[in-house]
């Protein structure tokens, strides 16, 4: 299920949230209309944690993790490390790391078994990349831009990447990652794929600029609109066949 | 981490040509022979693999600070990625293994990597297909029938959870064409088992059964083996005479004699005597020997069909340095004449009535050729028919190669490939007399072959066949504790080694190049 919202009139909700398919951060904004957007969708899944990252709102890209754990920047105080820590589940494993490249957002994406990072990232910072989220790190770039975190959205079942990634290199990385990739915009048109929304294997949120051209590419790649009549005709049909012949 | 070092070194000495795999292995020096061997195939079997890897991340040139030699990172990385259970916690805590080991998440990357650029799933794809679909051929066992019978042994593996099939397969079974082999699957390790300790059993090739079982000499007859250490043969022949009558065994060295009269003498073989000495220096006019009817000649060759060497591996690794091309050609030219002289002389034999020539070389140079100019100079021997010779076999004498053979005497003659037979690769051919000629001949090829190549020992192949039983009872890596027991331990190849150089500093060396 794909949904719109905005964040104090920005579409860029990537910025200000970070979704995984175990828990979810919100940036501490001046209304609470952003939060209740996913209160809505994820309320009763995981939790939901309002913070700030070292004292800015821009946690979305300063903050990356997956199911398995969160990655904070070394600018990330203690106070504010220990309120996530108490606030996730036991298993997330929560680590701030020195890292001159610092906004960690910007420099990894990831899922829950694969994640790219910025080429100039360190020995060190990798090595806990792949010990913490439990993923296999791949130095990549794409469409050669370097800040692959903000370029590239990645769940468990696909991925968006810029709209200017040669088929080539798209295939290249879908055999990386081992999911179907494909390139696209959100937020009618922008290519900052990673700022414009989050996704998990269940829930997309997007800008509220995002076109329902973009807004069905989004459900077809991430695999999100199970509930809907055609993926019953198509899913099911096999299944049903099988029964009553 | 000594391990890793030592790993490192013996794959610098292999790459250098200073030892086979094996005998670098089984270095007294080595702690953990097994797991040493497994790493060491390994690794050389991964090579080409590791080292792109390798280059991938410039490993060698990032991690210069902690003295990191290319073997050794080649190891240390196959332990890392390539283990099926994971890096052991050994190279986590090795202080040398940090250069590598916190390179760890970038050389699983560029792995992947490379996966994904050659497109294939497993890691195993990667390989060369050359080392990929390398043979494996199965245990062969020849049963001792001077001390018991094949359903007696079969009955014991039976009995000791093996399960006899008609098809092989992870199993026990009766050989079809030698009733007194037994095949067992593939790295059986019997090191320890009863019937081997016993000399009940004989771990022996398939292939290297032929020669004996070929000859057949009756009981009560009289037989030279030429080239006869380290005896698996002589007390193959033995057997099918049923301990009665003479085998005469010649060899070259008297140490690997040692060997022969020790390993026949478990077998509980009574009727050879071992002599020390060259057999193309016997006279074939001897009161002893002029009698001898039935020859088995299997004298040194390049060995190229015996697979259990694990040689391709290293061979893959280092192909590419390897110019060797036009010494191999010579040392062809010059076994093959050895081989010719060897033949000749037994053809002077006065009595001889059988002779059997075989090699463990799938070159036709060292074969068919060979067959094919004796029979132009000796028109009193003649191929024996197939129907005397393995008839049931189907493998028969390489018919591409050009040569005057007719396709009967390719027929009569025997081949084994290890792709297709699952046995070394192996050449066996059957001279027989000419009918007519048994009595009152003179030969004018004596005076021709006496004096020929005196000096070129017979230690080659034996030399091989020395490896191979060690190899055998020790089989891949299992059996650290066989080492002691089993004949020619590493220090006395050592004395083998010094004296081969000798020899080749003489200037008459065939074997050093195998060296």
């Amino acid at each position: 299920m794909a949904v719109r919202a905005q964040f104090e009139n920005s579409n860029d909700i990537g910025v200000f949230a970070k979704l995984t398919n175990s828990y979810c951060l919100v940036a501490i904004g001046g209304s609470e209309n952003f939060y209740s957007v996913f209160e809505a969708e994820l309320g009763d899944v995981m939790p939901i944690v309002h913070c700030s990252i070292a004292g800015t709102r821009i946690i979305g890209r300063l903050a990356a993790g997956n199911r398995h754990g969160l990655l904070l920047p070394s600018t990330t105080t203690d106070q504010e490390l220990q309120h996530i820590r108490d606030s996730l589940p036991e298993s997330v494993a929560v680590q701030r790391i020195e890292e001159r490249l610092s906004a960690l957002g910007n420099v990894i994406v990831c899922n829950d078994y694969v994640a790219l990072v910025h080429p100039d990232i360190d020995r060190e910072t990798e090595e806990i990349i792949a010990d913490t989220l439990k993923v296999e790190v791949f130095r990549q770039t794409i469409a050669d831009n370097v800040l692959v975190g903000s370029f590239c959205a990645l769940s468990n079942q696909g991925g968006l990447v810029h709209s200017r990634t040669s088929i080539q290199a798209q295939e290249e990385l879908s055999s990386l990652l081992q999911v179907p990739l494909v390139a696209g915009t959100v937020n009618r048109g922008s290519d900052v794929i990673g700022s414009g929304m989050v996704v998990n294997d269940c829930f997309a949120f997007t800008g509220m600029d995002t076109t329902s051209t973009e807004i069905s590419l989004i459900e077809k790649i991430f695999k999100l609109q199970d509930a809907q009549p055609t993926s019953i005709v198509s899913d099911m049909r096999d299944a049903l066949i099988d029964t009553h012949s | 981490m000594n391990f890793y070092r030592q790993a490192a070194e013996i794959l610098d000495k292999l790459s250098l040509k200073k030892g086979t795999v094996k005998s670098l292995v089984l270095n007294p020096k080595v702690q953990d022979k097994k797991r040493m061997y497994a790493i060491v195939c390994e690794t050389l079997k991964y090579k080409l693999v590791l080292e792109d890897v390798i280059e991938g991340v410039g490993l060698l040139k990032t991690e210069k600070k902690v003295n990191l030699s290319k073997s050794l990172a080649l190891v240390l990385c196959h332990d890392l990625l390539l283990t099926k259970r994971g890096p052991p916690k050994s190279i986590l805590m090795a202080p040398a293994a940090s250069g590598v080991v916190k390179n760890k998440s970038r050389l699983a990357a560029e792995l992947a990597r490379l996966k994904v650029r050659r497109g294939v799933q497993e890691i195993s794809d990667l390989l060369p297909a050359s080392v990929k679909n390398a043979v494996t051929i199965p245990r062969y066992v020849r049963v001792n029938t001077l001390k018991t019978t094949p359903d007696h042994a079969l009955r014991h593996y039976i009995r000791s959870g093996y399960r006899q099939v008609e098809e092989w397969s992870k199993t026990v079974m009766q050989d079809p064409h030698l009733p007194e082999l037994l095949i067992l699957p593939s790295g059986t390790d019997l090191h320890a088992d009863a019937l081997y300790v016993r000399g009940d059993i004989i771990i022996q090739d398939k292939a290297s059964c032929f020669p004996a079982f070929v000859l057949n000499p009756p009981p009560g007859s009289s037989v030279v083996d030429a080239c006869a250490a380290p005896g698996n043969k002589t007390s193959h022949l033995v057997a099918r005479m049923n301990n009665q009558g003479k085998v005469i065994a010649y060899d070259l060295d008297a140490r690997r004699l040692d060997l022969l009269k020790r390993m026949t003498g478990k077998a509980g073989c009574n009727i050879i005597q071992a002599k020390h000495g060259s057999f193309l220096e016997t006279n074939p006019k001897d009161e002893a020997l002029s009698q001898v009817e039935y020859l088995l000649l299997d004298p040194s060759c390049s060995g190229s069909g015996i697979i259990s060497r694990l040689d391709h591996l290293a061979d893959v690794a280092t192909a590419s340095q390897s110019s060797s091309e036009w010494e191999e050609k010579d040392r062809l030219v010059s076994l093959s004449q050895f081989q010719i002289s060897i033949i000749k002389h037994a053809m002077t034999f006065p009595a001889a009535r059988k002779i059997v020539y075989s090699t463990c070389s799938v070159h036709a140079q060292e074969n068919e050729r060979v067959v094919e100019t004796i029979l132009a100079s000796h028109p009193h021997f003649i191929l024996a028919p197939r129907s005397q010779v393995l008839p049931t076999w189907s493998t028969r004498g390489e018919t591409k190669s050009q040569g005057n053979l007719t396709d009967e005497q390719l027929d009569s003659l025997v081949r084994a490939y290890p792709d297709k037979d699952r046995t070394n690769g192996f050449f066996v051919a059957c001279f027989i007399r000419r009918p007519a000629s048994i009595s009152g001949y003179i030969d004018a090829g004596i005076k021709e072959t006496r004096k020929h190549d005196r000096s070129e020992s017979e230690g080659e192949t034996d030399k091989e066949e020395e490896e191979e039983i060690r190899e055998d009872a020790m089989e891949s890596p299992a059996a650290t504790s066989t080492i002691d027991s089993i004949p020619g331990h590493p220090k006395r190849r050592k004395q083998t080694k010094k004296k081969q150089r000798k020899r080749a500093r003489e200037g008459k060396d065939v074997e050093a190049s195998l060296w």
